[in-house]
């Protein structure tokens, strides 16, 4: 029986902070197709704003707020907020800048996890990031439909955590979760024993968790970057 | 939500350079994320970025001609290899390994993910993996010797409590400590 059956469950989030309209089309359009609710933000302001509410799996943030309306509130006080606050979102930095040393040095010094997709790549490549990332397969899970399936049972784990645990654990980056979802984490842990799984949660101590598998603890994702 | 902020992302190499930071941008390119996170700092930001590398970082890498401020405090008696690009300033503790060719530091970086000491890994992000799969958590101080030369380090250490921590946690290792030095063999 699927955990999700019986369940309304709610779509995993992802943040968008672009102030450019048609790239945001763009980007929510690629969102929803990979059953994401987009949190659409045209300013800093906005998107500190749904951080209060939401808590986004993913976030894509361009550097450059020229077009966006007036704000108070900058880029790095968004990179902040999701680096100290939101230890289950993965942040793409979607920016012409993106592939200067510089800029990225600046980014790495506010939130050191973000990786980097460069606009003149075209949103294509954005685009096609997002659709691996949220087809991310780690041991015996996949990440499909938003959600977390044990491939040989069938069986969905509906909560969110599940899927920031296995982005996280094909990304190299361990997940810091709050109480509430340290939780959550701790049913999937009961899940993944019920379904057989050859996945475990580790935790680090200190809120810090990831998933290794069962035997190939010694063996993770090739380049952090290039996996997903 | 009841969060207190995140404080640090894992492992990590911390590279101490000026502009144009190449070092970190090469490190960050070819060192996975699963062996250690790389962070930058400029010698001005050193306290900074080290109180964002609990409990300490796991390695320090170097590119400057002078000894960074405070750098020797830092690193005091733990247990972190240290290595340099160019000659290693004078007052630096320890025997830091210096590299003239900037691409075979890498290199020797790239390869710390191979690491493996009487079949003691490393664990992903943090901890470490024992021979029979065991996971080790919270043991920042073998995974600091585990990254040692050959000769160990300069370090400080409660030996007794890491054999402890060795034997809690089934590492078939021990610690060998010699005039101030200190390295991981097998048991």
């Amino acid at each position: 029986m699927g955990e999700a059956r019986g369940q309304v469950r709610a779509p995993c989030q992802a943040l968008v902070l672009e102030d450019d309209p048609e790239q945001m089309a763009t980007i929510t359009r690629a969102m929803r197709e990979v059953h994401l609710e987009a949190l659409p933000c045209r300013t800093p302001d906005q998107a500190l704003n749904k951080l209060v509410f939401y808590q986004p799996v993913l976030a894509v943030l361009d550097l450059d707020m020229s077009l966006a309306p007036d704000h108070s509130s900058s880029v790095d006080d968004v990179l902040l907020r999701l680096y100290q606050y939101f230890g289950g979102c993965f942040v793409l930095v979607y920016s012409v800048r993106s592939d200067d040393i510089l800029e990225r040095k600046k980014v790495e010094a506010v939130h050191p996890l973000a990786m980097f997709v460069s606009k003149q790549d075209g949103v294509d490549q954005l685009v096609d990031r997002i659709r691996r990332l949220m087809g991310v397969r780690f041991g015996d899970l996949v990440v499909r439909q938003g959600m977390t399936f044990h491939e040989p049972s069938g069986d969905v784990y509906p909560h969110r955590i599940g899927v920031s645990l296995i982005l996280g654990a094909t990304l190299n980056q361990e997940v810091v979760l709050d109480d509430t979802d340290a939780k959550a984490a701790r049913r999937m842990k009961a899940w993944l024993d019920r379904v057989g799984s050859s996945v475990r949660i580790v935790d680090h101590g200190r809120r810090c968790y990831a998933l290794h598998v069962v035997d190939q603890s010694d063996r993770w994702a090739n380049g952090g970057r290039a996996m997903a | 939500m009841t969060v207190a902020g995140r404080r640090d992302v894992g492992r990590t190499i911390l590279v101490i350079e000026e502009e144009p930071y190449y070092l970190w941008a090469a490190l960050s390119a070819r060192v996975d994320r699963g062996t250690a996170y790389v962070r930058s700092s400029t010698p001005d930001q050193l306290r900074a970025v080290w109180t964002g590398c609990r409990p300490w970082p796991w390695l320090v890498v170097g590119a400057t001609r002078s000894l960074p401020e405070g750098l020797p405090q830092l690193l005091g008696g733990h247990p972190i290899p240290v290595y340099w690009h160019g000659p290693a300033p004078a007052g630096l503790p320890g025997r830091p390994r210096s590299f003239g060719d900037w691409q075979q530091l890498v290199s020797a970086l790239e390869g710390l993910r191979d690491l493996s000491v009487n079949g003691v890994r490393l664990l992903r992000n943090r901890g470490l993996v024992a021979p029979d799969g065991g996971f080790a958590t919270g043991v920042p101080e073998i995974e600091g010797l585990l990254a040692a030369p050959e000769d160990g380090l300069a370090a400080v250490l409660d030996v007794d409590r890491v054999r402890r921590q060795l034997e809690i946690n089934h590492l078939p290792l021990d610690v060998a400590s010699e005039d101030g030095w200190v390295r991981l063999v097998a048991r």
